[in-house]
């Protein structure tokens, strides 16, 4: 398989405009959103300003008990017993809001950058998607289903 | 493991000193003490091995297994697991490797892990007394006085298992009452598979072959005349070969901190030797008794309540050359009840609060988001009565042992 790719392609080309969430809406509507637009990241803004950026990542993670980060490893488990009901109905207790998951340090690229920019953090940091900001405004989102689809020839463009 | 801030006050203070002229650059690299570091650093690499073989892992669900739905006997094997273990390796991996999966076990069967984490925290600081490489302050002192791991098995092993049977029968009769040591297992522990844990058969017989020959050789070096650290750099020379890994794959699980911090510590404290500090130190207290037996339990309280509330290590390097000097002044005959009296104060006094050991904060770091978090003042409620039963136990000890 061979990529066909122009190395004049821009984030202005794959970008997709997706609404933005805000600060004080619920994690439901923010996971249903992002189920619903298929967007692996989505921004936060407040008063026009980007104040942090949620991916679908965030919206996992808080249902996993912070002690298994020190387990290496499952394989010897296969049921969790109370925990599998415990974790969820623990969960709501305390998170509400996209304030509380919204990470405040975040990648982003600008329209004008090459899409080459947005590979790389994608690679480097192990993200799905990024934001797309131009003088601190949002303006969309590039996912890696964007990228895959720009640079595999199945966009319809 | 220590931090970085810790480590440069140390580094730049000892800097000081030799700019001062209280020593001079060959004096100060005299001082430090790189049969401890070696020791240190042996037992690390060895440590970084284990934690990849999935060994603890298996060994802590082994004991829900076995424990056979009996909360009381789980929190006993959990108890003695973490004991023995950290005997033979450092607190903070024992803690590490082991209270995660008391959690998520307690969280499974659906009762409070509080108690286990508390039991973890307070057997990985006795169990650690056990043995000369157990906890760095007997590290230390074996170091400086030659003893052998032998003399240090047999003079504090039998007041470890007695501490040990005391603070689980206190568990028994106290904690007990006050948190569910009760329960009945879930279908999900029935389902734990422990052999699938351990991810690396291969790694783990040679690991364990290697360790069992590090542990005859800890038995023999006396004999062997051979020091310790030579004992436990020569394993971590031979897993590196036989694993046949990157060895920058291990050393980079080294803790180079906590080297450094030693070796910035060995100087501040030759600086203070070399400035006769200690010599005064020594003076004034046999100033206030030369009472032989006064000056055995004066070194264990002091070391277990100055061990509750700040760093052991820096205590102890700097009691150290005080009783040679104390032992040099007074000729007492079977003076090495003082180090005794200084390893039991300063490994166990740990127990008394949450900032005494490193393992301790450990613990309440991985038990912060859980339903039930150690913290601080929780933690006194048992630390503090375990500590006095601990001294107490001790203070008995070494009076029937060796002072009656």
């Amino acid at each position: 398989m061979s990529a066909e790719y122009k190395n004049t392609i821009l984030v202005k080309h794959v970008m997709r405009k997706v609404s933005p969430v805000c600060e004080s809406d619920t994690l439901r509507d923010v996971a249903l959103y992002m189920i619903k637009e298929a967007a692996p990241v989505i921004a936060v803004v407040e008063n026009e300003i980007v104040r942090g950026v949620i991916y679908i990542q965030d919206l996992i993670d808080p249902f996993i008990p912070d002690y298994f980060n020190y387990l290496s490893d499952f394989q010897f488990v296969k049921t969790f017993g109370y925990l599998d009901a415990e974790v969820f109905s623990g969960y709501f207790k305390g998170l509400f809001l996209a304030h509380d998951i919204m990470r405040e340090q975040f990648d982003y690229v600008e329209p004008e950058d090459s899409i080459l920019k947005a590979m790389f953090y994608m690679h480097r940091k192990n993200i799905t998607g990024i934001v797309v900001i131009e003088d601190g405004k949002y303006k969309g989102i590039v996912s890696r289903f964007d990228l895959i689809g720009r640079l595999y020839g199945t966009d319809t463009d | 493991m220590k931090d970085g801030i810790e480590l440069l006050l140390y580094f730049f203070f000892s800097q000081i000193l030799i700019l001062l002229g209280f020593l001079t650059p060959t004096e100060a690299w005299n001082f430090v003490d790189f049969n401890t570091l070696g020791l240190l650093l042996g037992m690390m690499i060895m440590v970084s091995f284990f934690k990849r073989t999935g060994l603890f892992e298996f060994l802590a669900i082994k004991s829900v297994k076995v424990a056979r739905g009996n909360i009381f006997i789980l929190f006993l094997l959990f108890f003695i697991l973490t004991g023995v273990v950290s005997s033979l390796l450092d607190n903070v991996t024992t803690v590490l490797l082991i209270t995660p999966v008391s959690i998520l076990v307690a969280d499974m069967i659906g009762v409070s892990p509080y108690p286990f984490l508390v039991g973890e925290i307070l057997s990985s600081n006795i169990g650690g007394t056990a043995t000369l490489i157990g906890d760095p302050p007997n590290i230390m002192i074996g170091s400086a006085t030659g003893l052998s791991f032998i003399d240090f098995l047999l003079n504090l092993g039998p007041a470890v298992i007695i501490i040990s049977i005391v603070v689980i029968l206190y568990f028994k009769f106290v904690v007990g009452k006050r948190f569910s040591l009760k329960g009945s297992f879930d279908p999900a522990i029935v389902s734990l598979e422990p052999q699938k844990a351990i991810k690396d058969w291969g790694l783990l017989k040679i690991t364990l072959s290697v360790f069992t020959l590090v542990l005859l050789g800890f038995f023999t070096h006396d004999l062997l005349n051979i020091p310790p650290s030579i004992v436990a750099l020569f394993g971590a020379s031979l897993l590196l070969i036989l694993t046949e890994v990157h060895p920058e794959d291990y050393l980079k699980e080294v803790e180079w901190t906590t080297l450094f911090f030693f070796a910035g510590l060995f100087i501040l404290v030759g600086a203070l030797e070399n400035a006769g500090i200690m010599e005064m130190v020594s003076e004034h207290i046999l100033n206030i008794t030369s009472n032989f037996k006064l000056l055995v339990f004066i070194i264990l309280l002091t070391s277990a309540v100055i061990s509750g509330i700040i760093d052991n290590i820096p205590f102890v390097a700097a009691t150290i050359p005080v009783i040679f000097s104390i032992m040099n002044k007074m000729h007492y005959p079977n003076s090495e009840v003082l180090w005794w009296a200084l390893a039991l104060g300063s490994c166990l006094g740990g127990n008394a609060t949450l900032i005494g050991a490193s393992a301790n904060v450990v613990v309440a770091g991985i038990s912060e988001k859980t339903r039930t978090p150690v913290t601080f003042r929780n933690y006194l409620k048992h630390g503090i009565p375990v500590t006095i039963i601990s001294i107490v136990i001790s203070a008995l000890y070494l009076y029937l042992r060796y002072l009656m």
